[in-house]
């Protein structure tokens, strides 16, 4: 009797426990399938990682710099020359630029100022998330833990959430890992191929 | 106690264990000639410093924050500056003189960026980027200089033709000991450009310290065997015995080795100021030698020794006592000043006076008896050399003694109307102009200060008395507007701060076709987040702290003296009061200022202490002679001759400098002892019961022969000095003769005049 009450109180508490917990975040990530390191001007500022999330093939890119306002200038540059706006799909690339232009701006409002020392870096994410049914961008802020090169991440805030054209998602995908990590369209095809079946790929090589 | 130390002295001269002192002495000697062997030079001079907690803190905030401040400049003309043979040149010597130990930046016309709009905000491109083989070169640098109208004085002059290159030297590097090398390796790169016919110029405090330190080292390798031989050969005129000229340097030459000999055992090692000591203890140590060998060629001393020599201390020994103990206080006055090389230097000078004293009283002695055993022939040599004065020294004493007050008057209007030109004095310590005309380091700062404008870097640090970042537009706007005030000063050639960088920061990023500091706290935020990560950052670095907390701003001088600079640095932080308010908290720094405030400090610490040694002397005087009323009198001949050389220069235009305000306390250490001999023997002679007027015409003609042989070795033997390469080494040579000259007037004519007029009665 006294051990199925405490059977029952441990289980209590257990149950409490995951009551209060967060619901699973976007950012418990089991496995990453692919990451490279972003650069600007030879120094990285960030890093693409890709992965599966609840059955979605997730492309994540967090960024971490002072000059985040001429990275998202970088970004509107070439999202315009990927995106012309005869092309279908350049709307969702308009939208997704102005969205990114606003959290820019409201991650550099929220920023923290440092009074002795230069400003700590602003850190943007943007996932593309392409599942089964829908497809999206969340764009918003992260943490790191440890160091902060390692881009181990301890949480991610979501700001703005845009479901988009799903071509526009999956095109877009592709020409980040191409753009950023240099990857040829078959490693790119593979490694995309493997994170749909579930099977594990071969590290891809970038070009 | 006197007879006791004629005693003494008599025993040592004439006892039959005279050898044994002699031998312990000569032990000494060698045991100093050992300790002298460890004697260390300071190159670096460290201890002309004052010791300042202040100034310390503020120079090692410096060298955290932004690293050495010892900057060297290369300048040269090319007419194909603008062409690809021009810029290549510059690059090749960019990179020779970086890869030189102990530089540790270098910047050129092609190394240096510029800030300009990029597809995403401001970007930073090479001012003219290489190859430089492109028809447009030229075009693209008359571009870029436009654009960047800071680089012009700086890295090039308006019409392209003149190039600058400023190299930073590790601290360690910059120190004299190591200087030499580094300097000497900037120059042999440099010569390289002569292949190409094209000659450079090369300033810098650094090299300005290393060029001055070697004159002075270079003068005193000549100066001190040329100061020997001279007074050697002045002394032999005047006493035609080689006796008289060996006997005399030996107890200089003893007193300069147990001198530094204590200074070796002190663990002082030699700097600018004390490597002055043995031309100084020369001459200290001579005067009570030339007094004492006088004596002992009287016609009128008796002839056995032991009695002449008796004779000889009962006249002088209290007379020489005297002169010792006041040099000894003069030059121990200069103990009050907190800069340890004078300090050094005061107190060794002073305990050589003594010791100069010390073994003159005993060796003259000694060695005249054997030298010169005195027969008849002595006394006919100085019965021919009074002859000679004779007419000279009679026309003195009847001068003072018949017209006592037509003398005093005139020599007092005298005085005064030359020491009107004191007021013209000012305290000025210019090292480059101190070289004579045709000293490369001099023809090379003026080309560069002509062509260029401005080669002194004068540092300042501002930072916020909150302690928080520099990162307030109101911060940048204020530090803006002092700049361009300061812009105005005639002495500022130019002010580079990170202020021009962020205008044109603020315009590249915001597309503005002006060049403006932002007005809003976020852009300035974002330029300085733009400056804290753009790849290349020594020229940031070189203007902000890591921690963006404390702006260093470089205010380029024109050519100028310590006076300017440390009036220029004031009238800068007036400005700086004005403009920044005091909110901000403003600090003159840098090799230059220190350099200027501590050349500027020495001279008045040095006038300070003649002040004081003046007190002490005529002190001295007055207990001695157990009279106010003569101790006051004895010092009207000797203010006045250095009243009189302080107003010549004054209307020469001869600035006071670490050399020329050692004048007074060298000339007071040195002249106040003829007043004494002259006193002296007045008082013996007075209390014959001679009347004031026979010891007076007396004294005059039986002191007046020492005293102008004391002061024509002593001129002699200044006025060496005068083939030295540094002007202050030649105007304190120069003006001290100058002012034994008249002292000794003073004392031949306005002593006996106050005398006589003070005793009459």
């Amino acid at each position: 009797m006294k051990h199925r009450n405490l059977l029952t109180a441990v289980v209590l508490l257990f149950s409490l426990h995951a009551a209060f917990l967060p619901p699973r975040s976007a950012w418990a990530i089991r496995e990453i399938a692919y990451r490279c390191t972003v650069f600007a001007a030879d120094a990285p500022i960030g890093e693409v990682r890709v992965f599966q999330r609840d059955g979605a093939v997730v492309l994540q890119t967090l960024l971490q710099t002072v000059l985040m306002r001429r990275v998202v200038a970088e970004i509107r540059k070439k999202e315009e020359a990927n995106w012309p706006s005869d092309r279908p799909g350049s709307e969702s690339s308009q939208r997704y630029v102005a969205a990114l232009e606003r959290v820019q701006r409201v991650l550099w409002q929220q920023r923290a100022r440092s009074t002795r020392g230069p400003n700590p870096p602003q850190r943007l994410a943007i996932e593309f998330v392409q599942g089964t049914r829908e497809a999206w961008v969340g764009l918003g802020t992260f943490e790191l833990q440890g160091n902060p090169t390692a881009f181990n991440l301890s949480a991610l805030r979501v700001l703005e959430r845009l479901d988009l054209d799903r071509r526009y998602i999956g095109e877009n995908i592709r020409l980040i890992l191409a753009d950023a990590c240099h990857l040829d369209q078959a490693a790119i095809d593979r490694l995309l191929r493997s994170l749909s079946t579930g099977q594990p790929t071969a590290q891809p090589q970038p070009e | 106690m006197a007879g006791r130390i004629v005693t003494l002295l008599l025993h040592l001269a004439f006892a039959s264990w005279r050898w044994i002192p002699l031998a312990c002495l000569a032990a000494l000697l060698l045991a100093a000639a050992w300790a002298v062997r460890s004697l260390e030079v300071d190159p670096s001079n460290e201890s002309l410093n004052v010791p300042d907690a202040h100034r310390l803190a503020t120079l090692e905030r410096f060298h955290a924050l932004f690293g050495s401040d010892e900057d060297l400049l290369i300048a040269w003309r090319d007419t194909e500056l603008a062409t690809p043979a021009g810029l290549s040149r510059v690059a090749e010597l960019t990179t020779e003189l970086r890869q030189i130990p102990g530089v540790t930046a270098v910047f050129s016309l092609t190394n240096a960026l510029q800030v300009v709009p990029g597809e995403t905000g401001a970007e930073l491109k090479p001012l003219v980027a290489p190859p430089y083989d492109r028809p447009t070169v030229r075009h693209e640098l008359e571009v870029a200089v436009q654009r960047m109208p800071e680089f012009v004085g700086w890295l090039i002059s308006p019409d392209l033709t003149v190039t600058a290159v400023w190299l930073t030297l590790s601290e360690e590097s910059a120190r004299p000991q190591h200087a030499a090398r580094t300097i000497e390796a900037v120059r042999a790169a440099v010569d390289h450009l002569r292949r190409h016919g094209l000659v450079a110029h090369l300033t810098g405090v650094p090299v300005q310290k290393y060029e001055v330190t070697a004159y002075i080292q270079r003068d005193e390798r000549l100066l001190l065997p040329l100061a020997v031989v001279v007074l050697g050969s002045v002394l032999w005129l005047h006493f035609h015995r080689i006796g008289a000229v060996i006997l005399p340097l030996a107890v200089a030459g003893m007193t300069v080795l147990i001198v530094h000999a204590g200074l070796a055992l002190c663990g002082i090692r030699l700097n600018a100021i004390t490597s002055l000591l043995p031309p100084i203890l020369l001459v200290l140590a001579l005067t009570p030698c030339i007094h004492l060998l006088h004596f002992w060629f009287r016609a009128d001393a008796p002839l056995e020794p032991r009695e002449r020599t008796r004779a000889m201390l009962d006249h002088l020994l209290w007379r020489c006592v005297l002169c010792a103990a006041t040099t000894a206080c003069g030059f121990a006055a200069l103990a009050i000043s907190p800069m340890p090389a004078v300090r050094e230097f005061g107190l060794a000078a002073a305990f050589g006076s003594l010791v100069g004293f010390a073994l003159a009283l005993w060796l003259v002695p000694l060695g005249s008896q054997v030298l010169f055993a005195p027969t008849p022939t002595t006394m006919s040599t100085r019965a021919n050399q009074r002859n000679s004065l004779h007419p000279f020294l009679h026309l003195c004493g009847r001068l003072s003694i018949h017209w006592p007050w037509t003398t005093l008057i005139t020599a007092l209007v005298c005085g005064v109307a030359l020491s009107v030109g004191i007021g013209l004095l000012r305290n000025n310590t210019d090292l480059v102009r101190f070289l004579k005309p045709g000293a490369p380091l001099r023809e090379d700062t003026f080309w560069i200060d002509r062509h260029l404008g401005g080669p002194y870097p004068l540092e300042f640090l501002i930072e916020r008395r909150d302690g928080l970042r520099l990162a307030h537009a109101s911060d940048w706007q204020r530090i803006a507007a002092w700049a361009q005030a300061s812009r105005e000063i005639p002495t500022v050639g130019g002010v580079l701060s990170l202020a021009d960088l962020l205008r044109h920061v603020h315009a590249a990023e915001y597309g503005l076709n002006r060049a403006t500091l932002p007005t809003e706290d976020d852009v300035v935020e974002e330029l300085l987040d733009f400056l804290a990560v753009v790849p290349d950052q020594p020229l940031v670095r070189r203007l902000i702290s890591p921690e963006q907390t404390v702006a260093r701003i470089q205010v380029r001088l024109r050519a100028v003296g310590t006076a300017d600079v440390v009036a220029t640095a004031e009238r800068l932080m007036n400005l700086a009061q004005l403009h920044l308010g005091p909110t901000y908290e403003f600090r003159p720094t840098g090799p230059l200022y220190y350099l200027a405030r501590d050349s500027n400090q020495l001279v008045r610490q040095q006038l300070q202490s003649f002040a004081v040694s003046f007190v002490l002397v005529g002190l001295l005087m007055a207990l001695s002679v157990g009279s106010v009323r003569i101790g006051a009198v004895a010092l009207v001949p000797n203010i006045l001759p250095i009243a009189m050389t302080a107003g010549l220069l004054g209307f020469l235009g001869i600035d006071l400098s670490t050399g020329t305000a050692m004048i007074a306390a060298a000339a007071m250490g040195l002249v106040v002892d003829d007043t004494i001999h002259y006193i002296g023997a007045f008082r013996q002679n007075l209390r014959r019961n001679e009347g004031p007027f026979e010891a007076a015409r007396r004294t005059t003609l039986e002191t007046g022969p020492a005293l102008v042989a004391n002061n024509l070795v002593l001129v002699a033997g200044f006025w060496v000095g005068v083939a030295g390469s540094f002007l202050p080494t030649i105007y304190f040579s120069l003006f001290t003769g100058v002012a034994l000259i008249l002292a000794l007037l003073c004392d031949l004519l306005v002593t006996p005049a106050c005398l006589v007029l003070l005793t009459r009665r």
